[in-house]
């Protein structure tokens, strides 16, 4: 066992699947002998020499092109997008050559793409962006995010497992921030499994990525200083996502609060509650509620960003009112 | 251009290769003149778009081709399909969205592949089958085969930023892959003054630090000859190589279009250049081939192509229930 | 022989019709397979449409200079080929087309829908479940309302209908039946009538007017030879004077007026917790129709009327009733109600009250009976009346004081305090 930050079980999972399966690869802008931008890929070039793992010059669409062609051929490609902001530069190639793929020509292309997102370090709005929601709108792809070191490994090798795209969202809060003690082999977290990561009767929140730790430390507030019990579900699949543990969570609770640190409009959020609306409407015994990020791009300045994003303070009263609804 | 050198290559290639790439660009020829009458008929969805003129390009790159090798075909390279496994019943199952054709009825015209034979399924986004071909190429050649790549696009496609990003890739990872570019004069209605400024495309081979070259892509024997030299060079010392092939588009961008924009004067010159004619014309000069043997491969084919059309018009298509089956891969 | 259509082909994504420029061949003609047999254009684009088959014309159904549908028929060829089944879809859909753009119900497994919650009977949506609130609707009368939701839950809708009938002018809540029998079963037992809505009203109005108030009757028998003698004697010149014949129920309604006039209590309604004194007096009548139907018309007022003019207006009100042209304010406004069930020839019975109003008299058919008379039996026309009243605001002992002054007041009546005296 050692203790492993979040964006060193990445790192952890990259240099496992690359030990055990010869047919990955990890390419991508500076991932090379500089290790990437946030070091994710540091030493692998070294370890398993520039023919596993190189830089491509800057160019999003042709990565992921490149990625496609090598899963085609039954390799298992991972991508890193220095940003996933710079991953809208290349959509094209996720949604319409990978995301389409099997379902026209019945040719599976198994890649992970790593996308390193969210804010709260003056990222601005070009380095912090949350854009898992357009991800999930992709028929074809699959979209993971993990909030702990431990789903960040599992869900890596899963990814890199799986036969088809995955887009692996890592939060770069989380990379330094997060930490749990791992064992040295990390298994598979299967994808499309939600966690219950606290219990609780009075409200359920249903998160993922950053907003899980805010959200726990908004609940144990609530549980020392208002004695409100809340259950807190971190998604960790959001494509596809746990349907099982969600409807379970609104039944044992009817509040239900989401917490997502991306846009408000046909955010991942209007899904769940959708979802809830469709599915869990009998179940409900107060309104849906959100806690999200207004539709404004990502602010730089350290006074607008901490307005920007939710914090647990902005989460506890969300679910103060929700309970006391 | 047509050389003395390229004469003589000509010359001592083997009969049976000219006798191989005619046929396959009459079959080309002949199924796309029944895709139309399909299209006229009311039997097909959507659009039909055709190859007509430019079959030498794609014959001339499957006769250099080796069994390993990847395609990532372009909108008019009928012949890419026909020779890297596909028969003509194939190309109709997929123009009518039957259930045995290539996409199963979940794509239309010329988006379709056949993983088997090595080809990859074009998207409509022009310039990004590149980088994918090179990925597929990287990937074989890791398991040491002697893989190659090629890839056809239009004069428009190279305006693209995905062109340009690939291009750039497989230059500097030195990807073995023959960029061929069909210069037909026209991107669905835009001429090629309005796509581009430089002189002739190939000069951008400069820019990205590849080899290029500019033929002409409808004589076949040309073509032929300088795929050749170029596959045999590129599989052995692995690089791309930039090759415009000067070409005509001889219909409207699809059957829908009227072609009313086209000059006039093109059309005859590429009418006389037909790269059919231009090969039936070779043959016969050599002594390779007569009228009547000629007529008779005609009528051979257009019996097999209109039988090929009775019977992917006859079979089903999908079953409705099966829409949302294999978006992935285990459903 | 197979027969193969001809169609009108797609020219172009965005192409919705095309034009029939020339045929080039004509009804009866033979054709071979890919022969030119017609011209088309879009606006964008001209086609030359081949034979799909070979075979014979056998009709050409648009005209040269006449638009069709993109994937029409627009042609017949008659030919031993099979043609192409795309064909035969278009055949289907241009024939089916006006049906097609009605959405109907299905049997095919829906694809785009989710399937949706399993709920139960006793399961109340949120927006029902607050309307049921805000109205004092009981968990009791939910049971009673018939839910037309899934697994028979109650909608909104259903709900609304429930309160509506419960707001009726006159009644408090309905109460439908609970539940209905499979009408199969129903036939075995005999003649399924289904209730009218008039029915439906009147039922609910009689139950929830039993569940309302503390029904008590109590009865007395009034001697009326002397009414009986009077009518007897005068009917004739009052039918003439007035054009309308002198009844009991017009007697009693006077009567009753009069001596309501001194029971503030017995004239009242009950609305939610307030007991209401009526100010004025106004009665209804209950009139039995001949569909079976019971209406209640209201002689407005019937305390500041004569006999006479209270007679009339219950004629006018009869006849409006038996002619289904009552007006909603011909019903409206009773503070008490009469019911002449003698007429059927009844002694005496038990009417319900007519909410919200708090007593109801009914009136038993008048027989002769003997009556002991200083010890001696004499014969008397006797009336039995009876007024059943709501226990929860009216007492016995009130209920009895109003029945004993009614009885002197009957029982007193002359003909000049009727203003029948000059007849």
């Amino acid at each position: 066992m050692r203790e492993m930050t979040y964006i060193g079980a990445i790192q952890a999972g990259m240099e496992q699947v690359l030990r055990e399966d010869p047919s990955v690869v990890v390419f991508g802008q500076d991932v090379g002998g500089f290790g990437g931008a946030f070091k994710a890929t540091e030493g692998l070039q070294k370890q398993f020499g520039e023919d596993r793992v190189f830089d491509t010059p800057i160019c999003e669409s042709a990565m992921l092109g490149l990625a496609l062609g090598l899963a085609s051929q039954g390799m298992r490609p991972i991508v890193e997008m220095q940003f996933a902001d710079f991953a809208t530069t290349a959509i094209h190639q996720l949604l319409n050559n990978a995301g389409t793929m099997h379902y026209r020509t019945g040719v599976s292309a198994s890649m992970t793409v790593r996308a390193p997102c969210g804010g709260g370090m003056g990222g601005g709005p070009f380095h912090s962006e949350e854009l898992e929601a357009i991800f999930c709108h992709m028929p074809g792809i699959k979209v993971v995010y993990p909030a702990t070191s431990a789903d960040a490994r599992g869900l890596l090798l899963a990814a890199v497992q799986d036969p088809d795209p995955v887009i692996f969202l890592e939060n770069k809060y989380l990379y330094r921030r997060e930490k749990q003690l791992l064992p040295k082999h990390g298994d598979p977290v299967p994808i499309g499994q939600a966690s219950v990561v606290r219990n609780g009767y009075d409200a359920c929140v249903l998160t993922y990525g950053a907003m899980v730790p805010e959200t726990l430390h908004a609940a144990s507030h609530l549980s020392a200083e208002e004695n409100y019990e809340v259950m807190v579900v971190d998604l960790r699949s959001l494509k596809p996502y746990d349907e099982e543990t969600i409807i379970a969570a609104v039944a044992a609770t009817s509040r239900v609060l989401i917490v997502h640190e991306g846009w408000r409009t046909c955010g991942f959020g209007a899904e769940l509650a959708a979802l809830i609306a469709e599915k869990a409407f009998h179940l409900l015994d107060a309104p849906v509620r959100r806690v999200t990020a207004p539709d404004v791009p990502v602010p730089f300045a350290r006074e607008l960003e901490d307005v920007y994003r939710p914090h647990a303070d902005t989460i506890a009263q969300a679910l103060i009112e929700l309970i006391e609804f | 251009m047509w050389t003395d050198d390229i004469a003589a290559k000509v010359a001592a290639v083997d009969a049976a290769v000219w006798s191989r790439m005619l046929e396959l660009m009459v079959l080309s020829r002949k199924t796309d003149e029944r895709l139309i009458k399909l299209y006229h008929q009311g039997a097909i969805r959507g659009s039909v778009f055709a190859s007509i003129g430019q079959e030498a390009i794609g014959a001339a790159a499957v006769l250099n081709s080796a069994a390993d090798d990847l395609f990532a075909p372009c909108i008019r390279d009928l012949p890419v399909h026909l020779g890297r496994g596909y028969s003509p019943v194939d190309i109709f199952r997929q123009a009518l969205g039957k259930t045995a054709g290539p996409t199963r009825g979940r794509d239309g015209n010329i988006h379709y592949g056949n993983p088997g034979g090595g080809v990859y399924a074009m998207i409509s986004h022009l310039g990004a089958m590149l980088s994918v071909l090179a990925g597929g190429v990287m990937a074989r050649r890791r398991r040491r085969e002697k893989t190659i790549g090629f890839a056809f696009l239009g004069d428009g496609a190279t305006s693209t930023g995905d062109f340009h990003e690939a291009m750039n890739l497989i230059a500097v990872r030195d990807i073995p892959v023959l960029v061929i570019i069909e210069n037909n004069h026209y991107a669905y209605s835009t001429p090629t003054h309005r796509q581009y400024r430089c002189e002739n495309l190939v000069d951008r081979a400069l820019g990205y630090g590849v080899d290029g070259l500019l033929i002409d892509g409808n004589n076949p024997g040309e073509v032929y000859i300088t795929m050749k030299d170029i596959v045999e060079d590129i599989r052995s010392r692995p690089r791309p190589f930039l090759l415009e092939c000067d070409t005509m588009r001889m219909r409207g961008h699809g059957e829908h279009d009227s072609f009313a924009y086209a000059v006039p004067r093109l059309i005859q010159k590429y009418t006389r250049r037909d790269p059919i004619r231009m090969a039936v014309r070779g043959m016969k000069s050599a002594g390779l081939i007569t009228d009547e043997v000629y007529e008779a491969l005609e009528k051979r084919v257009e019996a097999e192509v209109r039988e090929a059309s009775r019977q992917a018009l006859a079979e089903p298509g999908p079953d409705p229930a099966t829409l949302c089956d294999g978006v992935y891969t285990d459903a | 022989m197979k027969t193969t259509p001809i169609l009108m082909p797609q020219m172009g994504q965005s192409i919705a019709e095309g034009t029939v420029i020339k045929w080039h061949c004509q009804v009866g003609d033979e054709v071979t397979a890919d022969e030119l047999i017609v011209d088309v254009e879009s606006d964008k684009v001209s086609f030359e449409v081949g034979s799909p088959v070979a075979g014979k014309i056998i009709d050409c159904l648009v005209s040269e200079g006449e638009r069709a549908e993109v994937g029409s028929v627009i042609g017949h060829i008659e030919s031993e080929d099979d043609g192409c089944p795309e064909a035969k879809d278009a055949e289907e859909r241009t024939t089916a087309k006006k049906r097609r753009h009605q959405p109907a119900r299905s049997n095919r497994a829906p694809i785009n829908t989710d399937d949706l919650p399993r709920m139960t009977r006793d399961w109340l949506s949120p927006s029902v479940a607050r309307m049921a609130v805000l109205n004092n609707v009981t968990v009791a009368e939910l049971g009673t309302i018939r839910g037309s939701g899934a697994s028979h839950r109650i909608s909104r809708q259903d709900l609304m209908a429930y309160l509506a009938r419960r707001d009726i002018p006159g009644g408090a809540a309905s109460l439908s039946p609970s539940a209905t029998a499979d009408e199969k079963q129903l036939a075995s037992l005999g003649r399924v009538v289904p209730m009218t809505s008039i029915r439906r009203t009147i039922a609910d109005h009689m139950v929830q007017s039993i569940h309302t108030s503390a029904h008590v009757t109590m009865v007395h028998a009034v001697d009326t030879t002397h009414i009986v003698a009077l009518r007897n004697k005068i009917k004739d010149a009052f039918l003439k004077k007035h054009g309308v014949k002198m009844t009991y129920t017009g007697v009693m309604l006077y009567a009753t007026a009069q001596v309501l006039k001194e029971f503030p209590h017995i004239n009242a309604s009950v609305i939610g917790n307030n007991i209401v004194l009526r100010d004025d007096i106004s009665l209804g009548c209950a009139v039995a129709l001949d569909d079976q139907s019971l209406v209640v018309p209201v002689v407005k007022n019937a305390d500041t009327k004569t006999f006479a003019e209270i007679t009339c207006e219950l004629d006018r009100l009869i006849k409006l009733a038996r002619g289904q042209n009552l007006a909603r304010a011909d019903v409206d406004g009773g503070t008490f109600t009469i019911s002449n069930f003698g007429s059927f020839g009844s002694l005496f019975g038990t009417p319900i009250i007519n909410q919200p109003q708090v007593a109801i008299l009914g009136m038993g058919a008048i027989t002769k009976t003997f009556v002991p008379v200083d010890n001696q039996p004499v014969i008397r026309d006797l009336l039995y009346l009876s007024l059943s009243f709501d226990h929860r605001v009216i007492d016995g002992a009130l209920g009895g004081r109003f029945l004993n002054r009614l009885q002197e007041t009957v029982e007193s009546l002359t003909a000049a305090a009727m203003g029948v005296d000059g007849l």
